[in-house]
C-alpha cells in the first residue's frame, strides 16, 4: 500500500512541477519541459495503476502461471496504454520544440514576454 | 457493405503515398487529398441507409467483440458528423488545388489528411483510449498546420494552441485512466454500463478532467485563449476547416463524454451556462476587430457557444436543432472563410477597410459571402433561422429565461459587426485597385456547393430536421448505445 502511494504521490508531485513550470517560467524551452513532465507524470501513473505487488508480467509461460493466471499476472493493459502515449509524448515534444526553433529564427528570443502575440 | 475502417485506414495510406506520387509525377500530389476525401465521402454515403435501418454498425478489430478490444462505432450521430468532415473536407481540399500555399505543398497535403483523419476517427471511435489517440493526431496535425506559413504570428499561435492543447490531451488521458482504474475497461459503453461502481469522489475528478480537455477542443469559454490566434496564423483554408468541422469534433467528445459515459443530465445547464458565457464574450470581442478574419474567427466562437447553449439544454428539440446548427454553421463558416481567402487574393490583405466596395468587383463571391453572413445572423428564409429559431425556442421552454435573454443579446452584438462588413462590403468606396487576375474555377466550384447545400437546407429544414433526428436520439438515448454496443455481433 506504502509502495502505491509512493507512486501515485510521486506522479501527481511530477504533475503539479510541470504545471507549475508551464503556468510561471518565461523561457519558452521550460515551458515545453513543464508540458513532458506533466506527461510523465501521467505516465507513470498509468504504469503504477497497473502494477501488483508480487506478481509477473501475463507471459504464460511457467507452470504456476498457468495454472492460475488471474492470481500471479499483473493488468497487461495498462502497459500497453503507457508504451502508445510514450509515442505520442514524443511527437508532441517534436513538435513543440520544431515550433520553439521557428519562433527563435522568427523573434531572435526565447523569453514569452517578449513575444506579443503570446500574452494570455 | 463497405467497412467502416475504410473512412481511417484510405486516408491514412493516401497521406503517406504522397512523397512516393510526388517522385512519380508532381503535380499528381495536390489531387491525392481530392481523391482519398472523394472515396471516403462515398464510403460514408453508403453507410447511412444500413445505419438507419439497422442502428449502429460495430467494427471489431483483432476478433474480440467489445468491450474486449478497440472498435469503431458507427451510429448515426457518428455517421453524420463524419459524413460532414468528409464533405466540407472535400472541398477545402478542392480549393486548395488551385490556391497556392506556403511550400512544401506536399508536406501540407499530408498534414491536411492527417488532421482530417484524426477527426472522423474521433467521431466513429467506440474506445475511450483510442479517442485519445485521434485527439492526439487531430492535434498535432493541428498545431503544424498552424504554424505552417512560418510566420511570426503563425508560429507564436501554434505554440499558443500546443501549449493548451496539450495540457487538455494530459488531462484527457489522466480522467480516462482514473476511470479506467475503477472500472476495468475502455469501451465507452462498457464504462458507462460500470459507471455505478465508480467512487464518486473519483468520478468528478475524471468528469471535471475531461470536460475540461475537451473544453479546450470545442472551444469552450474560458480555454479558448488559443483559438483567435490559431485561426488567424494558419493558412485560411486550414481556418475553415477548424471552424467547419475540427470544432465539432471536440464537441462531438465533450458531448459523448457528457451525455453517454457520464450520462449527467442533471448537470448539463452548466454546460448551457458556460455556452452563452462563450457567446457573449466571443461576440463582444468581435465587435473590436478590425481583421476580418480574426472577426469570423470569434463569430466562429460565438456559434460553439449558441451550439453548447443547445446541447446544455438537452431536450429533444434542442439537440436536433443543435445537430441542425452543426450543419449550418459548417456551411457558413465554409463559405465565409474559403470566400474571405479568395477576396484576400485579389485584395492582399483580410483588413475591414480594404475590403470596401468589393461587392461590386468581386460580384458572385461577396454575393455568398452577404448570404452566408444573413444565414448566420438566422435571417428568414435561410436555414440559420431554424436551427437559430428553435435552439432559442427549447431554451425558453426549458425555462432558462436569463439564458435566452443573454444569447439574444449576443445575436445582437453578432448583427451589429456583421451588418457592419456587409455595409464596407457594399456601400463603401473602394480605395485601393485589385491585385489583377480571375477567381480561380476549382474554388468557386467548392464555394458553389456550399451555397448549393446552404440553399438545400433553407428550402427544406424539415427534411433536415427529420435527417438529424436518428443521431439526436442516439445522444439522448444512453441506454439504447450501451445496449447496441454491447449486444452486438459485430461485423
Amino acid at each position: 500500500m506504502n509502495q502505491a502511494l509512493l507512486y501515485f504521490g510521486g506522479s501527481a508531485a511530477l504533475f503539479l512541477i510541470g504545471l507549475y513550470l508551464v503556468l510561471v517560467k518565461t523561457n519558452l524551452i521550460k515551458i515545453v519541459l513543464g508540458l513532458d513532465l506533466m506527461e510523465t507524470a501521467v505516465n507513470l501513473f498509468i504504469v503504477a495503476s497497473g502494477y501488483i505487488k508480487d506478481r509477473t508480467a501475463p507471459i504464460l509461460n511457467r507452470p504456476d502461471l498457468l495454472a492460475h493466471p488471474s492470481q500471479r499476472a499483473v493488468d497487461p493493459v495498462p502497459h500497453a496504454l503507457v508504451l502508445t502515449a510514450i509515442v505520442i509524448g514524443v511527437a508532441v515534444m517534436a513538435m513543440a520544440l520544431s515550433i520553439v526553433i521557428r519562433i527563435y529564427e522568427k523573434r531572435q528570443t526565447l523569453d514569452i514576454s517578449k513575444l506579443r502575440s503570446l500574452r494570455w | 457493405m463497405v467497412n467502416p475502417i475504410l473512412l481511417i485506414a484510405l486516408p491514412l495510406f493516401f497521406a503517406f503515398s504522397i512523397p512516393i506520387v510526388g517522385f512519380v509525377y508532381r503535380p499528381l500530389q495536390r489531387w491525392i487529398p481530392v481523391v482519398s476525401l472523394g472515396l471516403t465521402t462515398l464510403i460514408a454515403l453508403s453507410l447511412i441507409p444500413r445505419v438507419g435501418a439497422h442502428g449502429p454498425i460495430v467494427v471489431i478489430t483483432g476478433g474480440f467483440p467489445p468491450p474486449i478490444a478497440i472498435n469503431l462505432t458507427v451510429g448515426p450521430l457518428g455517421l453524420l458528423l463524419a459524413l460532414l468532415i468528409q464533405v466540407v473536407g472535400l472541398l477545402t481540399a478542392l480549393y486548395l488545388v488551385q490556391v497556392p500555399v506556403k511550400e512544401p505543398h506536399d508536406r501540407f497535403s499530408m498534414l491536411f489528411l492527417l488532421l482530417l483523419l484524426g477527426a472522423t476517427g474521433m467521431v466513429l471511435t467506440g474506445d475511450a483510449f483510442n479517442l485519445f489517440v485521434f485527439l492526439e493526431i487531430t492535434s498535432i496535425a493541428a498545431y503544424a498546420l498552424t504554424g505552417f506559413q512560418r510566420t511570426g504570428e503563425s508560429v507564436e499561435a501554434a505554440f499558443k494552441y500546443l501549449v493548451i492543447g496539450s495540457i487538455g490531451s494530459t488531462l484527457y488521458l489522466l480522467g480516462l485512466i482514473l476511470l479506467y482504474t475503477q472500472t476495468g475497461t475502455l469501451n465507452l459503453a462498457d464504462i458507462a454500463r460500470h459507471l455505478h461502481q465508480v467512487d464518486p469522489r473519483i468520478l468528478y475528478l475524471s468528469l471535471v478532467l475531461i470536460a475540461v480537455a475537451f473544453g479546450v477542443e470545442a472551444e469552450m469559454f474560458p480555454l479558448n485563449g488559443w483559438a483567435p490566434d490559431a485561426y488567424q496564423g494558419a493558412p485560411v483554408a486550414v481556418t475553415a476547416l477548424f471552424s467547419a468541422v475540427i470544432a465539432k469534433a471536440g464537441l462531438y467528445a465533450l458531448l459523448r463524454m457528457l451525455y453517454t459515459l457520464f450520462g449527467v443530465q442533471n448537470l448539463l445547464y452548466v454546460l448551457a451556462l458556460l455556452g452563452v458565457l462563450t457567446l457573449l464574450v466571443a461576440e463582444a470581442a468581435a465587435l473590436r476587430q478590425r481583421n476580418v478574419r480574426r472577426m469570423l474567427a470569434y463569430s466562429s466562437i460565438g456559434q460553439m457557444g449558441l451550439l453548447m447553449l443547445a446541447f446544455g439544454v438537452g431536450s429533444s428539440v434542442a439537440v436536433s436543432s443543435g445537430l441542425f446548427h452543426v450543419l449550418n454553421h459548417a456551411v457558413f463558416k465554409g463559405i465565409l472563410f474559403l470566400g474571405l481567402g479568395l477576396m484576400a487574393l485579389r485584395t492582399g490583405s483580410e483588413n475591414l477597410e480594404d475590403l470596401a466596395g468589393l461587392g461590386r468587383r468581386m460580384p458572385w463571391v461577396s454575393l455568398l459571402f452577404a448570404v452566408a453572413i444573413l444565414g448566420t445572423l438566422g435571417l428568414p428564409p435561410l436555414s440559420g433561422f431554424w436551427s437559430k429559431f428553435f435552439i432559442l425556442y427549447a431554451t425558453a421552454r426549458a425555462k432558462f429565461y436569463g439564458l435566452l435573454l443573454l444569447a439574444l443579446l449576443g445575436s445582437v452584438l453578432e448583427a451589429a459587426y456583421y451588418l457592419r462588413l456587409l455595409q464596407v462590403l457594399y456601400f463603401q468606396e473602394p480605395q485601393k485597385p485589385l491585385v489583377p487576375g480571375r477567381t480561380p474555377w476549382l474554388p468557386a466550384l467548392s464555394l458553389g456547393v456550399l451555397a448549393v447545400l446552404l440553399l438545400l437546407f433553407s428550402a427544406f429544414p424539415h427534411q433536415v430536421f427529420h435527417l438529424v433526428r436518428p443521431a439526436a436520439t442516439e445522444l439522448l438515448n444512453r441506454g439504447w448505445y450501451i445496449s447496441k454496443v454491447l449486444a452486438t455481433g459485430g461485423l
